[in-house]
């Protein structure tokens, strides 16, 4: 009956992934975005319901309403930051003070949609934390994170009134690189404080997951990918400027692109950076989530996460030049693909012990009834 | 019907095989050794989704789950419950949906942004205030005169005799601001910009590249009529919309779907509908040249010098991803039989150049634009004026050009033009009465055209006295072709 080594499968195949999801887009496209909830709905039902563990399926029962409300709350944020700022300086400033006062409102809601939402077998996970607990674990780094943005904002006032545009662009390359460092103690510290929330938070029927990670560790991950991106940075100057320098010819073709003028130069251009750029984020993504699901325990089982960087950046950038190539068409496929590689390499240790729920079933878990209006799923 | 399975008992991960049974309407669950008798009515059952497990769960909090889709389905069918939601199973589970939905989406993204996208933009750019789009202008121009311009070293006479034939060519659009500004454009050499205030900013280099002031005058017409058109406004909606309409309708992406699938059809749509733009105000530019009198030819040679100014490679037709039309397209689309040094006197020279416009288009632009030449009121000794006794009476009326800015708005009206009938038959202090002109665009055309009017002065018992306050109504009408134009065109309103 049961293992000492439990690894997840995906059961399901793209050629029927692909129907679900052709047909969903075009009732998306149709409805104007509105069916778009429920085109969440049924592909996120496939993909969690061809995931075999331990022979089962997992199985996401989540209310396209919170999804919509969600994704309309997101899309007022984005409206008011993106067209906002064509208009008026204030806008975009305060849609980001916002987001980061209301963050850990939405991390909670949009935690706990997704977990209790999530099944498997007749036990459902959950996220039982509540908003005044968020806000006290993250109140901290928050609030600097908002100390720090003032600060910025109140100097470069100061500083803009009289002074010209280039002192002022001067000024503001500086006060970048200041935030810049600011933020490279702040924002590993809060990453680390939401990963401990989250995982410690969350839990499947009334056994808890706990994780024991330590902040060092993820400044140390911090530190090394900046390391990346500026190493990312340097040979990409250098391999421009040394372009510039060898030939006329070429140094005008890099400019045509730039500017858009020559579709094969930039598609060129476009590819070269995509790969270099996601360099530092797949090694951002695999270090910190191979650390924290390895951390991770549930009962006596112990979670092994083996993701390798080189693999993750090769299928990240592979699928995406897969996904232009065939104008989207390949988008399913990429998709489950990505989602392979990851179960690949996810592996849980431990003899399978029998869960409880808290007697009252799958369908009637504890989210949905601590009220709907805080359902929503803002995809974090 | 047997349904195999498993089932769970209430708050519990450990499930015992189990087996659904149908017999007609009643429905049982059989356990290794017992068997349960199925309330329907009570009973939640997930919907069907390809090959995922169907969850059936019970209002004691137990549930029951099978593989087997297609017998639970036919058990359930046969017992007249018919499991919620199979119409989106149906279009998933079929190819031919999947191929109509292959061609569906692309034709409906197509048309959304081709048609829908610039038809939205277009009338929210239209409520954006004038006062909002010249600060647009002055903070532009700050951030531009800081960082790229220097002060343009151009004589103040050259200035002054370029502002005054552009503004002889601006009567077409009254109600725009018309600053005109000259810079020296340091790095960015020979170029012009259009403001979405109104403001128009010429690089020293492209005014000396330049061989006439007719070119200049082209591009200075191109360039209003990015003005006119909003050009730079609907380019900031649309933009926005794009991203906007492939992130909520499509939804649901990943970082990188993100970047690569949003960034680029964003970037392709901005550089397409920038080309449409320019097209546009390639258009207005013709139909300006058409109206001041000049060969559309000038254009022609200023796109022709300053595409050789570029490296060759910008002007291949076959680039697609390009801010601008290929300079050959916009040279052969303009180049006239007249050169452009010559100022035209007739309308012959025009109906010769292809512009792309739909031909019945064309046709209705160039009978409503007669060039005529510059007008001054005609003396007593010029033309017989009749002065026998009588009240006054017209003598010759004459239409008003249509202006091509409300022309290819497809703007219509009227405008009540207020004057004198002098002792010599003609019009004097002519007024456009303000509440009786639909559209600012009406007034410099009904104005020029009442002072070309003619009449018998009035004669009261031998004396010739002078009229005040005879007003004529100038009706703009556009033409559709197979219509009967409105002859004589302007009715009068005495």
């Amino acid at each position: 009956m049961t293992h000492d080594f439990h690894q997840p499968v995906f059961t399901g195949n793209a050629s029927e992934y692909f129907r679900i999801w052709i047909v969903n887009t075009l009732l998306s496209l149709l409805t104007f975005g509105i069916w778009s909830a429920w085109a969440t709905v049924r592909n996120r039902r496939y993909l969690y319901g061809n995931i075999e563990w331990a022979g089962n399926r997992f199985d996401f029962c989540g209310n396209a309403w919170a999804i919509l409300r969600g994704r309309i709350l997101a899309m007022v944020f984005f409206l008011a930051y993106a067209v906002g700022g064509d208009f008026s300086a204030v806008v975009p400033v305060a849609t980001i003070f916002l987001l980061v006062i209301l963050f850990p409102w939405l991390l909670t809601s949009a935690k706990r949609f997704r977990l209790s939402n999530t099944a498997w077998r007749n036990l459902r996970f959950d996220f039982p934390g509540s908003v005044r607990n968020s806000y006290i674990q993250l109140a901290l780094p928050l609030f600097l994170i908002l100390l720090s943005l003032t600060c910025f904002l109140v100097a470069k006032m100061r500083v803009e009134e009289n002074q010209t545009v280039m002192e002022s662009l001067r000024w503001n390359g500086f006060a970048a690189l200041l935030l810049f460092f600011v933020s490279f103690f702040l924002v590993p510290v809060t990453i680390y404080r939401v990963k401990n929330l989250t995982f410690n938070t969350t839990c499947f029927g009334r056994h808890g997951f706990s994780v024991k990670i330590d902040l060092d560790r993820f400044m140390g991950i911090y530190a090394l990918t900046i390391l990346v991106l500026l190493t990312v940075m340097i040979v990409t100057v250098t391999f421009f400027t040394l372009v510039m320098k060898i030939s006329g010819e070429n140094s005008m073709l890099i400019l045509q692109a730039l500017q858009g003028k020559s579709f094969a130069a930039l598609a060129l251009l476009y590819l070269f950076l995509t790969l270099c750029y996601l360099l530092p984020y797949a090694y951002w993504n695999v270090t910190t989530t191979n650390y924290v699901l390895s951390a991770t325990q549930l009962e006596n089982l112990t979670i092994e996460m083996k993701m390798s960087v080189w693999v993750y950046w090769w299928y990240l950038w592979t699928n995406a030049l897969l996904a232009v190539i065939t104008l989207g068409i390949a988008i399913p496929w990429t998709k489950i693909r990505m989602l392979k590689y990851k179960l690949s390499c996810l592996s849980i240790r431990g003899e399978l012990p029998v869960f409880y729920g808290n007697n009252k079933g799958r369908k009637v878990a504890t989210g949905d009834e601590i009220g709907d209006a805080f359902n929503i799923d803002f995809g974090f | 019907m047997v349904v195999e399975g498993e089932y769970f008992k209430p708050g519990t991960s450990l499930g015992v095989p189990a087996s659904l049974k149908a017999q007609g309407h009643s429905f049982s669950l059989v356990l290794a050794n017992s068997s349960r008798f199925i309330d329907l009515d009570t009973l939640v059952i997930s919907q069907r989704l390809a090959n995922v497990p169907r969850y059936l769960c019970f209002p004691d909090g137990s549930m029951f789950t099978s593989l087997q889709n297609e017998q639970l389905d036919n058990a359930l069918r046969s017992s007249g419950i018919l499991p919620r939601s199979t119409w989106i199973d149906y279009f998933e589970s079929g190819w031919r949906w999947t191929l109509l939905a292959l061609i569906v989406i692309p034709v409906f993204l197509v048309l959304l942004f081709t048609i829908g996208m610039p038809l939205v933009a277009g009338h929210i750019a239209t409520l954006v205030p004038e006062t909002v789009k010249q600060e647009l202008d002055a903070g532009a121009i700050e951030f531009l005169d800081e960082l790229v311009f220097k002060p343009s070293s151009l004589t103040t006479e050259r200035m002054k005799a370029l502002e005054e034939r552009f503004s002889r060519a601006s009567r077409f659009y009254p109600n725009q601001n018309k600053q005109v500004l000259f810079r020296d454009g340091g790095a960015i050499g020979a170029n012009a910009f259009a403001f979405p205030g109104g403001t128009i900013v010429f690089t020293d280099q492209l005014v000396n590249l330049a061989e006439n002031d007719g070119e200049l005058l082209a591009i200075y017409a191109h360039e209003i009529g990015h003005v006119v058109n909003n050009h730079s406004m609907r380019n900031l909606l649309q933009s926005a919309g794009v991203t906007f309409v492939l992130g909520w309708m499509l939804g649901d992406l990943t970082f990188i779907t993100d970047v690569v699938l949003v960034g680029v059809p964003v970037l392709l749509q901005k550089m397409s509908y920038s080309r449409g733009f320019e097209r546009e105000a390639d258009q207005f530019a013709m139909l300006i040249l058409d109206a001041s009198g000049y060969s559309r030819s000038c254009f022609a040679d200023i796109i022709e010098r300053l595409s050789t100014q570029l490296s060759p490679e910008l002007n291949s037709e076959t680039s697609y991803i390009s801010s601008h039309p290929a300079p050959g397209q916009r040279v052969a689309m303009s180049r006239a039989a007249q050169a452009c040094s010559d100022l035209l006197s007739g309308v012959d020279g025009r109906k010769k150049s292809s512009d792309g416009l739909k031909p019945a288009v064309r046709q209705e632009l160039l009978d409503e634009m007669e060039i005529e030449p510059p007008f001054r009121p005609p003396t007593p000794e010029e033309i017989e004026v009749d002065l026998s006794e009588g009240d006054y009476h017209s003598v010759r009326k004459v239409s008003p050009t249509y202006p091509p800015a409300a022309l290819i708005r497809g703007l219509e009206g009227y405008c009540v033009v207020e004057y004198t009938v002098t002792t010599e038959g003609t019009v004097a202090d002519p007024v456009v009465l303000e509440d009786q002109c639909t559209s600012p665009y009406f007034t410099e055309p009904s104005l020029e055209a009442a002072r070309k009017f003619l009449y018998k002065p009035r004669v009261e018992n031998g004396v010739v006295k002078a009229v005040p306050g005879v007003q004529n109504r100038f009706t703009y009408k556009i033409v559709k072709p197979g219509e009967k134009p409105i002859n004589p065109p302007y009715r009068k309103t005495e």
